[in-house]
């Protein structure tokens, strides 16, 4: 009995023997699993070999639900459309690889959040490895880009982001393409209500509270100030439903202002329009953003007759560049697009379109997709480069966009409908403004105007030599400079 | 004065507004006592419906509710059955039902962008005639005065329900006593998905007049709808449909005042008075009244 309770010194020397080889084999395993997950990773997150490269990939988000999806939709459509063309040609001729590469285009769908929109940027930088990241549409979907971008030393460009502090000499990781700084958007309107002082002394600013706007506002508030007209009104809002705009109305009513300016988004503005239908109010100058950047949404979403006599930027397509020296014309553009989707390009499309024309140069310029090659070529093409959507300029230290002028015009009402009259800077002007604006009442569904509408006015093209005197004379205006500068053209 | 005026008369159409778009958040969650996260939702999906028969054929909005209410009461039955009994069986329901709806929204929005697009979608003014009327010297479109016309009447009739019909008797006793009311013979399901059906209709009849009066629709507008209409009913009393009024009144009039004065704060204001109210009176301004059906 006692030799079975008590194990046999050989049997103990023995358990000791499996316990070290079953530690070993445990050794072995984990040192298996450990080299199979270094491998595995490696393997996942290495940049692809530049010398079995077979495309160009490029990266971006879109909305597909959300604030910003119809805007963030028109851009990509822009951006597909010239990758399409592209690849119908053969992809780009990369020097360094001596050959040419079709574009693959990698899309996520950020909903209009900024913390989905921060994940799948990141996923395309370092799961994708994407060669070229363009970022979403607008100043909010393209900030959760920016630093990450700058993080991983990509270069991110940013076709429609326009906010002026994004753009510092601190990050050479972003390119502004399609769109000026918004702190310069209102150079051309400032001047205009300036040189009109006397016809429109009473100025109200209402703007809504966000970084794109607030820039616009702050600009026009401050060129308006140092030229003696101080604003009768001036406040940020919140407002985005039809009610509350309509209260607005009612304080900015209280102070009799000749002119009203709304700087906002889409939803603002048609807001904005349905409030001042609602309260049946009328100024005599009523200017907005989008119902010239995204004209037909803003024709189909506000009240009968709300854009008439009313004044906005005028940019592509209602600004047509003629002499352009990289891809299309605007009004060929304009053709085509009509002629493949049924309908006139916006601005956002152009803007998509105009970013793929302007990556396309830069890669060819480049002859490589390093990074801060591109960033050189983007500098390189600065100042000698037309497009559809006029002059490229960029400030070749912070690589805001100073080019892409923001005019304006009248939507004047013709016999075939609205015309985008362009009425200032003088030596771009299509046709004259009719000031004050008619007033409008809807009644059924007939228009009925208090002065016949005026003829209908030609638009016409931007001349070469307006572009060179644009280069010549545009004064850079960065947000760190004491003075903001006026175009002279 | 007359800024008072004005803003007096579009916080009280608003108030209207409100009140029938957050009226049946708190119908199922006072005899359900499940949160509804895909309400604002069906708002907008009810203005698909009012828009696609106003272009369809030529239906005004009051006309397009007679297919909107019962369509949405048809949707929440089908809705109700295989969803809210299983959820009342969990330990948890309110929790579940947070879960559950919030996929239920993101399903729904998917939906109404597959169908109808991420473009804006809005009714005209001129629906109604005339455009505006005129009272105390300020101008407002009559589609708002309908709005809230059809609002005081979607509110007299769920009072009539509830006060008047022996349905609505047992909708109230649910909403005191669940075991009680079952112990006294009351149908659960059956006044449970009644009451379920009506609230998503009137989710729905708010939706036909959305557009008008508060935002332009699209399938991402729903997540607003449904945090007004929550900061609504928690203001006025959660469980307390009739409280909803008191809580759109006080919410949309701190929009309405905010806007005049400092437009800048009027996203923020009737927010910080929700907090405000949580912290004073957890219940909600009339959180007694709850308990007194």
């Amino acid at each position: 009995m006692g030799t079975g309770s008590s194990p046999p010194a050989s049997s103990g020397s023995a358990g000791r023997g499996k316990s070290s080889s079953r530690n070993a084999v445990i050794a072995v395993i984990i040192a298996i699993i450990v080299v199979a997950a270094g491998v595995t990773a490696y393997v996942l997150t290495r940049p692809p070999s530049t010398s079995s490269k077979q495309s160009i990939t490029i990266g971006t988000l879109y909305a597909s639900s959300g604030s910003f999806a119809l805007s963030s939709g028109f851009q990509l459509s822009g951006l597909k459309y010239w990758i399409n063309q592209t690849n119908a040609n053969g992809g780009i001729y990369v020097s360094s690889l001596g050959k040419k590469l079709p574009l693959t285009l990698i899309t996520y769908d950020d909903q209009s959040s900024t913390t989905t929109a921060l994940t799948e940027y990141t996923n395309l930088i370092t799961q994708n490895h994407v060669d070229i990241l363009v970022a979403d549409f607008g100043s909010v979907l393209t900030d959760p880009a920016i630093a990450v971008a700058k993080e991983h030393h990509v270069l991110l460009f940013d076709p429609t982001a326009s906010t002026p502090g994004y753009f510092n000499a601190s990050n050479p990781y972003l390119v502004d393409l399609s769109i000026r700084v918004s702190s310069q958007w209102p150079l051309v309107l400032a001047d205009y209500l300036v040189s009109q002082k006397v016809n429109i002394p009473n100025v109200a600013i209402v703007y809504s509270d966000n970084a794109f706007t607030q820039a616009q506002a702050q600009t026009l508030d401050s060129t308006l100030v140092a030229a003696g007209i101080t604003p009768v009104y001036y406040q940020s809002t919140a407002d985005t439903s039809t009610a509350q705009y309509a209260t607005l109305l009612d304080s900015i009513n209280a102070t009799h202002p000749d002119a009203v300016l709304n700087f906002g988004y889409d939803t603002n503005d048609i807001a904005f329009y349905s409030a001042l239908a609602a309260d049946n109010m009328h100024f005599n100058f009523v200017f907005t953003i989008y119902s010239g950047l995204e004209y037909a949404v803003l024709k189909a979403q506000t009240p009968a007759g709300s854009l008439n006599y009313t004044y906005t930027y005028a940019s592509p397509p209602d600004v047509q560049y003629s002499n352009v020296n990289l891809g299309p014309t605007t009004s060929a553009f304009v053709s085509d697009w009509t002629g493949v989707f049924g309908s006139a390009p916006n601005f956002n499309n152009i803007a998509g379109y105009n970013a793929g024309l302007l990556i396309g140069k830069m890669i060819t310029t480049a002859g490589s997709l390093n990074q801060t090659s591109l960033r050189q070529a983007a500098n390189t093409l600065s100042g000698n480069t037309t497009t559809l959507e006029g002059p490229f300029l960029i400030n070749t230290t912070t690589g805001a966009q100073h080019g892409m002028p923001m005019d304006l015009l009248q939507y004047q009402p013709t016999s075939s409908g609205l015309t985008p009259v362009i009425i200032y800077p003088t030596s771009l002007a299509t046709g004259t403004a009719i000031y004050p604006s008619p007033s409008v009442v809807t009644q059924s569904n007939v228009l009925v105007y208090s002065q016949p509408a005026v003829p209908s006015l030609p638009l016409s093209a931007y001349s070469s030599a307006t572009t060179a005197l644009f280069f010549q004379s545009v004064l850079l205006y960065d947000p760190g400079m004491s003075t903001p500068a006026i175009r002279e053209m | 004065m007359s800024l008072f005026i004005d803003a007096f008369i579009t916080s009280t159409l608003l108030a209207a507004f409100f009140s029938i778009a957050a009226l049946g958040l708190n119908v199922v969650f006072g005899v359900m006592r499940i949160v509804n996260l895909a309400h604002g939702e069906f708002i907008v999906m009810g203005s698909y419906l009012a828009i696609a028969l106003a272009l369809h054929y030529n239906f005004n909005p009051v006309l397009s509710l007679a297919v909107i209410v019962p369509f949405f009461f048809v949707v929440g039955l089908l809705l109700y059955f295989p969803i809210v009994p299983r959820l009342q069986k969990s330990d948890d329901p309110e929790m579940g039902s947070f879960i559950l709806f919030f996929g239920v929204s993101f399903a729904l929005e998917g939906i109404a962008v597959q169908m109808f697009g991420v473009n804006y979608q809005s009714l005209s003014y001129s629906v109604f005639r005339p455009l505006h009327v005129s009272t105390l010297g300020t101008t407002i479109p009559t589609a708002w005065v309908v709005t809230a016309l059809v609002s005081v009447a979607a509110i007299v009739l769920v009072y009539l329900y509830m006060y008047r019909t022996g349905l609505g008797l047992q909708t109230r006793a649910l909403m005191i006593n669940r075991e009680e009311a079952m112990a006294n013979g009351v149908s659960v399901n059956r006044v449970s998905a009644i009451a379920f059906g009506i609230s998503i209709a009137l989710a729905a009849s708010a939706g036909a007049f959305s557009s008008f009066i508060s935002y332009p629709t699209t399938p991402s507008i729903g997540d607003t709808f449904t945090l007004i209409s929550f900061a609504i009913i928690i203001i006025g009393a959660l469980g307390n449909p009739f409280a909803t009024v008191v809580g759109a009144i006080v919410f949309a009039f701190a929009y309405g005042y905010t806007d005049i004065y400092e437009p800048n704060w009027s996203a923020l204001v009737p927010f910080v008075i929700l907090i405000a109210v949580v912290l004073a009176r957890p219940q909600g301004l009339l959180g007694r009244k709850a308990r007194e059906f």
